[in-house]
């Protein structure tokens, strides 16, 4: 009676022999799609490697990983409250924002270190805002955080009228001094990263992804919906004031619309580091992979030497690319699953 | 009848929670003590799930005093009702689909590690030590709870509710989708809670079920307990009459003629998904077959392969003539005319908040057009048509179909497809969780249906319907036909056999 079971054509036997293999090694769809940014990152660095065999050295890694954090800080942000099912555009508005405090403050004569911890300390402040009003006023998140993305972004240019005036040099130090020999950027995505492992196995974390995965039934399980998801928005404000404090100590230099940039890359970093854009499923570790993964196209596209048009179109492409592997792996384990 | 004082357990009175259009509870009384199993019995409807849900926290009543243990309780969160001890095993999960097995039942009730962590080691420990405890049924603890078959879920969910120790546990519907074993499980294990000293609260549709293991009962009725008492002075009967306050009508319409022995649908070696190896019947004119066995021995792939919901390999054939069905839009084509009902209510493809006519008309729009406009004259025609065909109650055909019950949104359901002019129609247990009422009337729908030459292929998890309401019955085992059932053989006995005595041949299947 078996062998009329086998008489299925020969795709679906290929199939069949692909889907039992990875049965045999008890790979979980999870790891799968776990593991998809990291090969995209290795054979980025690869193809640099072999473009420039000088880009594996420490310094070169430490430029790229410096050059990347800004984005890199923004997307954990937007990752954070898609993990909750949700979106945030103003992380724009309020890196602009940022930008603009820290390079005014200095024209003010305030003193730089001091202004850096309280806009750190307040950075949460935008995100209550956008959580108060998606959750009590109960208005979508795409229309509060745009609306509110103006509102930042308007704030910003109050502040600093034009691109320019300079900051203390001594924030330049966040990004390009060294502790026990390592440059602060490394130590800086260590640290995110060593973040990313606890937080989502804490509480909160799982709260987060809880309300992504089914609202309903994380509300029937105790979980405060409301007040995790008014956590989110806050920690992805605080992630992008983070975000802007980091690029302000890059360029020593302030610009009230630089944050506009970053609002779809952050989309484009947290689609690449593998998470589930409806919410519930992904991590901060990929995230991080994948805003690295977005600088190595970069550094890939100049050791080309190619026009800085096609930065744009290979990044389009690249998104693509990425987005396409992971359906590809979720139908490849879906298929013959009990609906 | 009444028991002494709330203090030993729960009491309630005059609690009261309207709904736009209804009123869910209506100063409804209830009293039962700790120790005690205590079953709720009533239709859809009738006011239980708000009850429970009243309990759980979910929902807030207007009016009405409840006590838990002699002190009055108010719950404005599910939080604040499982702090109090309420547990509930909700019959729609309350599981989180991309957290662990483990996760979800510690989420609210493990302490995190110094680090403030729930990590996997610990809650892997805990979750082993807990079904040990309970002797539950296997399951890893680091699966993802939408990698589980929906009777592990429901394992869980209810391992969940007893996890935090509470005084309160709530089985609300929580066997309706367990097989044998697993039912047998959840109520030892329900037994135990009692003798623990907790007072379980049970609710289900299958009233020998609460005869099994419920001490006493009260029966709902429109928002109110309208009879409350020990389960052994309650006959069977003067329960039913009680839930539809009127006598009972049959609940398994009797067959009024022989289907034909024209085959509509000769189906070969049809294989689905990983569960469905190998699948051969006919169906006849005017025929319901019935689709039993084990859970998860490939009935619904049968279904879902069948309809082009699932691939599928197979020679098929519908009138003699070969088709190919790749997906549901083939299946509904007027040449192949397959339909299926789903079993899940609420994402079976209506538009709530639309009237019933938009509803059914929405597949066959280009057949009320004139001059390219939506023609109202034929619309209310074909709608008025096909909804008394299939008996619903209506103010209207523009009622809003989130106004009507789960029964009639069912029947809706069937309307549309009938429009579609479908000749078969799979039924995908679709009368899992539904009361006496509603189940009786589709299936009369049922047997009218395949009167007028509509063939049905029926799978349902309980034995007792394919019995009453099948003309022949498929018994799947493993992936294959393993007996198929006429006449006589028609019992709930020889349904358990066939499915049983092909799953010990291990091995065959295993071979390859």
């Amino acid at each position: 009676m078996e062998s009329s079971a086998r008489m299925g054509s020969t795709e679906s036997r290929a199939r069949g022999r692909l889907r039992r293999a990875v049965a045999r090694f008890n790979i979980g769809e999870d790891l799968v799609l776990t593991v998809v940014p990291y090969v995209l990152l290795l054979a980025l660095m690869t193809s640099l490697a072999i473009l420039q065999p000088q880009s594996l050295s420490t310094v070169h890694i430490a430029r790229i990983v410096n050059i990347s954090m800004p984005l890199m800080l923004v997307a954990i942000g937007q990752l954070i409250v898609t993990l909750t099912g949700g979106m945030d555009l103003s992380v724009g508005g309020v890196f602009s924002l940022t930008s603009a405090i820290v390079t005014a403050s200095g024209a003010w004569g305030l003193p730089i270190g001091p202004v850096v911890i309280v806009v750190c300390l307040l950075g949460w402040l935008p995100g209550l805002v956008n959580g108060i009003l998606i959750v009590y006023a109960r208005v979508k998140p795409f229309i509060v955080t745009l609306a509110t993305w103006f509102v930042y972004g308007g704030l910003a240019l109050t502040v600093l009228r034009e691109a320019g005036g300079s900051i203390d040099k001594s924030l330049g130090l966040l990004s390009t001094g060294k502790i026990a020999g390592v440059g602060a950027s490394i130590w800086v995505i260590t640290g995110i990263a060593l973040f990313g492992v606890w937080f989502l196995r804490t509480r909160v974390g799982l709260e987060i992804k809880s309300i992504g995965s089914n609202r309903e039934a994380a509300f029937h399980s105790g979980v405060n919906v409301k007040r995790v998801e008014v956590i989110a928005y806050c920690l992805a404000s605080l992630f992008a004031v983070l975000g802007g404090v980091f690029f302000s100590s890059q360029v020593l230099s302030g610009d009230p619309t630089i944050g506009d940039g970053y609002i779809l890359a952050s989309f484009a970093v947290v689609a690449v580091g593998g998470t589930r854009l409806s919410g519930g499923w992904g991590n901060i570790t990929g995230t991080v992979v994948g805003a690295l993964v977005l600088s190595y196209l970069l550094s890939v596209n100049y050791a080309l030497h190619l026009a800085t048009q096609w930065v744009q179109i290979l990044q389009g492409l690249l998104l693509i690319f990425s987005v396409a592997i992971q359906s590809a792996i979720r139908w490849l384990f879906r298929r013959g699953k009990e609906l | 009848m009444m028991v002494s004082t709330g203090m030993e357990g729960l009491s309630c009175s005059g609690v009261t929670k309207s709904f736009p259009g209804v009123v869910a509870l209506d100063s409804f009384d209830f009293e039962a003590k700790a120790g005690e199993i205590h079953a709720i019995l009533g239709e859809n409807g009738a006011g239980k799930s708000t009850f429970i849900k009243v309990l759980s926290g979910v929902v807030i009543p207007e009016s009405g005093r409840i006590e838990l243990l002699g002190r009055p309780i108010r719950f404005r969160s599910p939080m604040e009702a499982q702090v109090a001890g309420v547990g509930v095993a909700f019959q729609e999960l309350s599981l989180v689909p991309d957290l662990t097995v483990a996760q979800n039942i510690w989420l609210h009730t493990a302490r995190p590690s110094a680090l403030g962590m729930l990590g996997r080691q610990q809650l892997g420990n805990l979750t082993v030590r807990l079904f040990a405890d309970f002797d539950a049924p296997r399951i890893d603890p680091d699966r993802n709870i939408r990698d589980l078959p929906l009777a592990e879920r429901q394992v869980v969910e209810i391992l969940k509710c007893v996890a935090r120790r509470g005084r309160v546990v709530v089985f609300d519907e929580a066997t309706a989708s367990l097989p044998e074993a697993e039912t047998r499980w959840a109520l030892s294990l329900a037994r135990r809670l009692a003798k623990e000293g907790k007072l379980v609260l049970y609710i289900t549709h299958r009233l020998y079920e609460c005869r099994q293991v419920a001490d006493r009962a009260t029966i709902m009725r429109r928002g109110k307990a309208v009879m409350t008492g020990a389960l052994k002075e309650m006959g069977d009967e003067q329960i039913v009459e009680a839930m539809l306050g009127r006598k009972a009508q049959r609940v398994y319409p009797p067959a009024t003629h022989k289907p034909s022995s024209t085959v509509v649908l000769s189906v070969r070696n049809l294989s689905a998904g990983t569960r469905l190896k190998d699948a051969s019947f006919d169906l006849r004119e005017g025929e319901i077959l019935g689709v039993g066995g084990l859970q998860g021995q490939g009935q619904s792939e049968l279904l879902l392969g069948l309809f082009g919901a699932m691939p599928a390999s197979g020679e098929i054939r519908v009138d003699g003539n070969v088709v190919r069905i790749r997906s549901p839009k083939d299946a509904l084509r007027e040449r192949i005319g397959l339909a299926l009902i789903p079993e899940d209510r609420r994402n079976q493809g209506l538009l709530l908040t639309k009237s019933v006519s938009e509803n059914v008309v929405l597949p066959v729009l280009r057949r009320i057009v004139r001059w390219g406009l939506l023609s109202p004259t034929k619309e209310v025609k074909l709608v008025q048509d096909v909804v008394a065909r299939v008996n619903v109650g209506l103010s209207g055909i523009d009622q809003p179909v989130s106004t009507l019950s789960g029964g009639n949104q069912q029947k809706i359901v069937i309307a549309k497809l009938l429009l579609v002019q479908t000749k078969i129609l799979l039924f995908h247990d679709l009368t899992r969780g539904i009361d006496v009422g509603t189940k009786s009337e589709i299936f009369q729908l049922a047997r009218e249906l395949s009167a007028k030459g509509h063939s049905i292929v029926l799978y349902s998890s309980e034995n007792q319907e394919l019995v009453n309401m099948c003309d022949r019955i498929l018994v799947l085992s493993r992936g294959l036909v393993a007996a198929v059932l006429e006449g006589d053989e028609r019992t709930e006995q020889s349904i358990l056999h066939a499915a049983f005595a092909t799953q010990n041949s291990k091995g065959d299947a295993d071979g390859e």
